[in-house]
């Protein structure tokens, strides 16, 4: 009975918090007007987001600086599959474009280019996780070599303008359509928040498997998992394809729900961004990337209007103060101080 | 010893021109333990990092059981042919439970798909009781390692070893920081595994050595400078002379 308290006690903590999370994305749109749904419309895509870079980073411990990489792929193939799709997109015209150019010709169609926004993103982070994750490039280095990545995909998203818009982007791309029916900014909302409650749960069951506890365990001792008989590098690509995977559907997400793309959703700022956000809710439990992630969006959105570029000071701030005073994060720290538990422990052990 | 399991010949490990094992040849026999002994630096550690895949060979061949497995990766060497190997101070999952560690170490199911839908049978956890009986840890299997005394945690490691179900066990040092109590204890651990398996075991502790060792093999400066029982090995004047002068 004494060992079985303390786990029943946390249990529901963590039930908790994602129910009440669930129940506030919920009513939020009841109690707001529509440029405020729409707003946190835009914020859910970036907590599957989240979600990706745990799997990684909070689990596996692989901290990649190239999460946006897939993301904004995702998020670019999905805008122009968009554009295309309904003629040829007016940046291409200025270009004297006159035709979809051959390699955009497949993502007229809507189904293939969402298809594609997951499959591509998946394929090169095979590849990538291939070369990078073998074990002879650890720690540090993966982040340096993701990182440069990022840089690499905005050089080229700005540079390649006939065929992503340059630093001007890709706009004119409209929300999701369900049986030909564009969805309404409530719709999508909605659309959105199912999408994104679906992925949680799929993330959740797949860490609470064996396969979970094998990533937590590369985390901490990655050569003894090789030496009880785990092909390490097979774990650490599975995880950064599904990872990828997820940044992409976020990346189509966000693009459809922001009606645009532009470089920076495959920048390095959004790489590190999505780092914070788990640093301070808490890493390698889903659930304090979450409310990381909508926390400092939230307060970024309210605090840009108050004291504009002056937010990414306060952000900092943030961090270095989480960093040094939390550093399991707000949530997990919440996770894991039961004041109760360590007394029994002690008394049990 | 008409059946050899693992079979060296000829091994050399090259560090950028020091020979840590320099063309040394050994055979074990299925079912014997095996004690490696040898002053530090001897190369007792790099060859059991070369047995298990983690330190690659320059010239060589390693046979075991019949099969080739020079330069094969570790994980290849741990699951597809059945080598255990306890690292020099407790290497386990820190953050995890007992349980959760034996678990992970269980042979079987190691593949990404398998381990995604894996699922623990009542088989499993027979096989984890046993394992918690022989290292004692039965009451601590809930217990975070972390929290373990050091001796313990060398315990689950080799409990680890126990549930990978090897048919080669190799334990590298295994009672380092242990009191001599809990040196004793391991001791019949080892005695306890042997049944079914062949053991290697390196270690300095001579009175560890004399509880479970059949045949010694003493190295020294990357070579064998001398192979036979307990009783030879300490009589045996060259050994006295580089390693058991005191």
């Amino acid at each position: 009975m004494k060992k079985l308290s303390p786990r029943l006690k946390n249990i529901p903590r963590r039930a908790t918090m994602n129910a009440l999370l669930l129940v506030f994305i919920l009513i939020y749109p009841l109690t707001t007007g529509l440029y405020q749904i729409d707003t946190m419309a835009k914020v859910i895509p970036l907590m599957i987001f989240a979600l990706s870079a745990d799997l990684l980073w909070g689990y596996t411990g692989i901290m990649s600086l190239g999460q946006a990489v897939p993301f904004g792929i995702g998020a670019y193939i999905a805008a122009i599959s968009n554009n295309v799709s309904a003629g040829i997109p007016s940046y291409m015209r200025t270009y004297g474009i006159t035709e979809v150019p051959a390699v955009f010709r497949p993502l007229t169609n809507p189904y293939l280019g969402t298809a594609f926004a997951i499959l591509i993103p998946c394929l090169l982070s095979f590849m990538i996780g291939r070369l990078l994750l073998t074990g002879k490039v650890r720690g540090v280095f993966v982040s340096l070599i993701t990182m440069a990545l990022s840089n690499v995909l905005m050089l080229a998203v700005n540079n390649a303008q006939r065929f992503t818009g340059g630093s001007n982007g890709v706009n004119n791309v409209s929300r999701p359509s369900l049986f030909g029916h564009i969805l309404s900014i409530t719709e999508n909302y909605y659309f959105v928040a199912l999408i994104a409650a679906l992925l949680f749960a799929v993330c959740a069951a797949l860490t609470s498997t064996k396969f979970g506890k094998v990533l937590g365990a590369i985390r901490v001792n990655e050569n003894r998992v090789a030496f009880i008989g785990y092909n390490v590098t097979s774990y650490k690509v599975f995880v950064y394809v599904f990872s990828s995977a997820l940044a992409a559907i976020a990346g189509i997400l966000y693009a459809r729900t922001c009606g645009m793309v532009s470089p920076s959703l495959t920048g390095l700022r959004l790489s590190i961004l999505v780092i914070i956000w788990i640093a301070v809710g808490g890493r390698g439990n889903l659930t304090g990337a979450l409310f990381g992630c909508l926390l400092l969006n939230g307060m970024e959105r309210i605090m840009a209007g108050i004291i504009g570029d002056a937010w990414e000071f306060v952000i900092g701030i943030i961090l270095l103060l989480i960093v040094f005073c939390v550093p399991d994060g707000l949530i997990g720290t919440l996770l894991t101080a039961r004041p109760g538990l360590k007394k029994k422990e002690a008394a049990n052990g | 010893m008409a059946d050899t399991i693992l079979e060296l010949m000829d091994v050399t490990v090259d560090f950028k021109g020091f020979l840590a094992v320099d063309a040394v040849s050994l055979s074990v026999g299925r079912g014997e333990v095996r004690t490696i002994i040898g002053p530090n630096g001897a190369g007792k550690s790099t060859l059991i990092d070369l047995i298990t895949g983690k330190t690659r060979l320059k010239f060589g061949k390693i046979v075991f059981d019949g099969a080739d497995i020079t330069l094969r990766p570790p994980h290849e060497i741990a699951h597809a042919y059945g080598i255990g190997r306890k690292f020099q101070g407790p290497n386990t999952f820190f953050d995890m439970s007992v349980f959760d560690n034996l678990l992970l170490a269980l042979r079987g199911s190691t593949g990404v798909g398998k381990s995604i839908f894996y699922r623990r049978t009542d088989d499993a956890r027979g096989k984890i009781d046993d394992i918690l009986r022989i290292i004692g840890l039965e009451d601590k299997k809930d217990t975070l390692v972390s929290a373990l005394s050091y001796g313990e945690k060398q315990w689950v490691e080799i409990g680890m070893v126990l549930a990978q179900d090897a048919k080669l066990v190799i334990l590298d040092e295994p009672t380092t920081g242990m009191t001599a109590d809990e040196t004793y204890k391991t001791g019949e651990m080892i005695r306890a595994m042997r049944k079914d398996r062949t053991i290697i075991v390196s270690e300095h502790d001579m009175d560890f050595v004399r509880q479970v060792a059949e045949t010694v093999t003493v190295m020294n400066q990357g070579k064998i400078l001398a192979e036979g029982t307990f009783e030879e090995i300490r009589q045996n004047p060259e050994v006295i002379r580089v390693y058991l002068k005191e």
